[in-house]
């Protein structure tokens, strides 16, 4: 028994190890792409891309589930983006609120018959509306099947070559749009680009637009602002790097959308559909042998609102890393499998091991410390040794991503908010760690439950009631999305691009798993 | 134990490294800012006022101290990229002198530095650099090689299109919106060039695709011959960019070469061609076009609407709605502007 736990708690602190030392590899590898990536940027210069007029036209997907009190606002928000042609598609996913009548009320809309261009199956459409103002709002009106379903409605009625998934309650940079679209100019196999999410708790919003970028009060987010920026800057840009991305934030990501339709659409039998897309779409790219490119970009900002309650945001938690099983769990024959080059041999396996079964092992490697203390048998090197790894190497990722946003964006101005950051990389170790730690494996072992019941009736319609972080302009809503199926969308989704390209012509969807993974 | 001792003293160490190094960057980044807004305080309004003042350039210019001479370059460059003509030019005077401080960064090993100091000197230092820009079309990287080419390619200033073409194909993989959209900047004495570079069956399709677009957008007229020319080029691309070319500036004469790609293999080849026809067709194409829907085709049953529209064949079209189906609904769409 004795020799039992010794071994394991070895065991632990070598996961330990070898997890945050991947980690703060990632950071690292992150420093120098972050700093190529801002010389980039800098060596061709932006606006000057947009002037050109060679931009691409871009459907901004908006799916909307119970969103009347701040549907207007965020659309007056989205109408001002500095970018030259894009529509707005609001997908109204049966709400049960006002949502259809205020946008009616307010953007002057009438019906339309608008053609679908792929078919991917959805909920029933019941009426599509056109603003008389602004011509490049669409609002498609359709009946309740979930956020996946809504995007998937979304993509069926946008006519451009790219379009650009987001939360309805997500406020935009006003070049954001441009900003995500710039590598699908600079490499054309490009097929998807995610932008960073930032946290807009604290800040200051002012006509739809962050104008004042603060830590917030509540300790509980500026944990959370922290994950956030370890996740985005440390983990996706390092991610990036060796061009293994796998998650794009359903709340901003855009996409080539003929590639997404013929892949199939968003996954509605997933709480996961954003990272469930972009494991799928490697999967589709590579067993067709097409040329392609998944790329995080730190530039274009898109801010949301975390949680504010330990309630809500352990229920976050746990539906991320059921949405990771799910994935994981569905895709599991890219594990190891060498046709997927680096995204089966590496960041799927270090899903697997670290994402997906960390907590599990984590919390047991907290269990057998306690015990090795309580017995006697941790050893003052043992016990030194298990701290050392467990808060400083943690503690040094961390800090090493408030370092990265001081090299690259210092979105936060105030020096109180810096040594704020700096103080919370520490203390963050004590209990908030724990916590989440705790919420994934609540996720894990309800992921397997789930996948238990799902086995046999994937599309069932199952439906589900999410949290939804309240709304930035000082509304709680809750999102109620339902689970659906998709069907593979007809294979002419192309022509957008063959027009637009070569020739002419709420339950936050975030999966945000490598976020809280330290031990 | 003193292994472990001093393994937890250098995670510490890392640790108040980074943090000091972040409090560090914070001072500097503080100060650098502090500093740039005082010279722009400075430095800002006397550029801007070059714009509408004969001011002597020359005389301003020997007032910028070495130590400011990087932050002046930058305003030049920040207010001179978004001017034309002869408010560049004043810019340009004044920033001629100070641009040896760019300058050594054209050799830099690392082509994002090369790519900005090429735009520097390109925007500031006006003709006498072009041709060492047209050097730099043949860098290694192709980044370097796109900003030269976008900064050869200057509104009505056709002298360097040929090199830019000739190095097209180094443009692979950027967005042929892009590379069209920068080749179209030139302006009509460009089209010459380009028609003949779309006719050459010796260049990869992909730019002749990208010369076809750009062509579109100068709507050149001469160019309808060439373009009718492309469609046994088999090449779909090419063919698909010099059916839009087709719509916008062809007529008549070019209907017959665009007839049989109604029936091609490629759905978006089809697409395109029965919205040409829409365009150039007779009013007895409308049978054909008619003809040509699918009934589970969105996309070419919206082409296929609005080509009859273009051919005012209404007959056809109210046949289409009566029909009902996704084609009606392309044809209601096309009649009524959408309006249900």
């Amino acid at each position: 028994m004795i020799d039992f736990l010794t071994a394991f708690n070895i065991f632990i602190l070598g996961y330990f190890a070898v997890l945050n030392g991947t980690y703060l590899t990632l950071s690292l590898t992150a420093f120098r792409s972050l700093r190529r990536y801002l010389d980039r940027l800098e060596s061709l210069q932006i606006d000057d891309l947009l002037s050109s007029s060679g931009g691409l036209p871009i459907s901004l997907v908006v799916p909307a589930f119970n969103e009347a009190a701040t549907i207007v606002a965020s659309l007056r928000s989205l109408l001002t983006l500095q970018y030259a042609d894009y529509e707005i598609v609001v997908v109204n996913d049966g709400s049960t609120d006002r949502t259809l009548a205020v946008l009616l009320d307010a953007f002057d809309l009438e019906p339309v018959v608008r053609v679908p261009t792929s078919d991917i199956s959805s909920a029933a459409v019941h009426a599509v509306y056109q603003g008389v103002q602004h011509q490049n709002l669409v609002v498609v009106d359709k009946a309740n099947g979930g956020k996946a379903d809504a995007l998937n409605v979304g993509l069926n009625y946008s006519r451009s070559a790219l379009f650009c998934a987001m939360d309805a309650d997500t406020i935009l940079e006003p070049d954001a749009l441009a900003r995500v679209v710039r590598p699908f100019l600079e490499e054309s196999s490009t097929v998807a680009v995610g932008g960073i999410v930032r946290i807009a708790n604290g800040c200051t919003i002012d006509a739809g637009a962050v104008d004042d970028v603060r830590l917030p009060n509540s300790i509980l987010v500026r944990f959370q602002v922290l994950e956030y920026l370890r996740s985005f800057l440390s983990a996706r840009v390092g991610w990036n790097t060796i061009g293994a991305t796998l998650i794009i934030s359903g709340a901003f990501g855009a996409f080539r959308r003929s590639v997404v339709a013929d892949a199939g659409g968003f996954d509605t039998s997933t709480v996961g559909e954003d990272m469930e897309l972009i494991v799928r779409l490697h999967r589709h790219c590579r067993d067709l042998g097409r040329p392609y490119r998944i790329e995080f970009i730190p530039d274009p900002v898109a801010w949301t609102e975390a949680p504010e309650s330990v309630r809500q945001l352990g229920r976050q938690r746990d539906r991320w890393q059921r949405g990771l099983a799910q994935v994981i769990s569905r895709h599991r024959r890219m594990v190891m499998n060498p046709k997927y080059g680096v995204t089966g041999l590496v960041a799927l396996p270090y899903y697997v091991v670290f994402e997906l079964l960390g907590p599990l092992v984590e919390l047991l490697g907290y269990a057998a410390f306690a015990v090795a203390l309580i017995t006697g048998q941790a050893s003052v090197a043992y016990t030194v040794a298990f701290l050392a790894v467990a808060v400083f190497l943690g503690s040094a990722i961390s800090v090493s991503a408030v370092a990265l946003e001081e090299i690259s964006f210092r979105r936060y101005r105030r020096f109180e908010d810096l040594l704020a950051l700096l103080g919370i990389a520490l203390v963050e170790n004590f209990g908030y760690r724990q916590m989440s730690t705790w919420w994934r494996l609540r996720g894990l072992v309800s992921a397997t439950r789930s996948d238990l019941r799902w086995g046999a009736m994937e599309r069932r319609g199952l439906e589900r009631t999410e949290d939804k972080a309240p709304d930035l302009r000082g509304e709680t809503t809750s999102a109620a999305w339902h689970e659906g199926s998709a069907q593979p969308a007809e294979s002419e989704s192309g022509l957008v691009d063959a027009e637009q390209e070569t020739g002419w012509i709420h339950m936050r969807g975030e999966t945000g798993t490598d976020i809280g993974i330290l031990p | 134990m003193s292994g472990l001792v001093l393994a937890i003293a250098g995670l510490a160490f890392i640790n108040l490294t980074f943090a000091a190094v972040v409090v560090l960057l914070r001072i500097r980044n503080v100060r650098r800012v502090a500093r740039i807004a005082e010279r722009r305080r400075r430095w800002y309004p006397r550029v801007i006022g070059l714009i509408s003042d004969d001011s002597d350039t020359q005389g301003l210019s020997e007032l910028v101290a070495p130590s400011e001479q990087e932050d002046v370059v930058e305003i030049c460059w920040d207010v001179a990229r978004r001017l034309r003509g002869s408010d560049r030019s004043r810019i340009q005077r004044f920033a001629a002198p100070l641009l040896d401080v760019t300058t050594p960064d054209l050799e830099a090993r690392r082509p994002e530095t090369r790519a900005r100091a090429l735009q520097i000197v390109s925007c500031l230092g006006g003709r006498v650099y072009e041709p060492a820009i047209v050097g730099f079309l043949d860098d290694p990287s192709p980044l370097v090689s796109v900003v030269a080419a976008r900064a050869l390619c200057q509104p009505n200033r056709a002298e360097w299109i040929r090199e830019v073409l000739d190095r097209l194909v180094r443009y692979e993989a950027w967005s042929p919106a892009l590379t069209a959209s920068m080749l179209a900047t030139v302006g009509t004495g460009a089209a010459p060039d380009m028609r003949q570079y779309l006719g050459d069956r010796r260049r990869p399709a992909f730019a002749r695709a990208a010369v076809a677009r750009s062509l579109t957008l100068l709507k050149d007229v001469e160019s309808a011959e060439v373009a009718a020319a492309q469609m046994t080029s088999g090449d779909p691309e090419l063919i698909t960019a010099c059916l839009h070319l087709l719509a916008a500036i062809g007529s008549e004469a070019q209907a017959d070469a665009v007839r049989p790609l109604i029936d091609d293999d490629r759905f978006f080849v089809r697409a395109a061609a029965i919205s040409v026809l829409g365009k150039l067709g007779a009013p007895e194409d409308a049978q054909t076009i008619v003809a040509a829907i699918e009934p589970d085709s969105p996309w070419i049953a919206i082409r296929a609407s609005h080509a009859l529209a273009d051919l005012h064949a209404s007959n056809e079209l109210a046949a289409l709605v009566e029909a009902g189906g996704l084609p009606a609904e392309a044809a209601i769409e096309t009649l009524y502007g959408g309006a249900a």
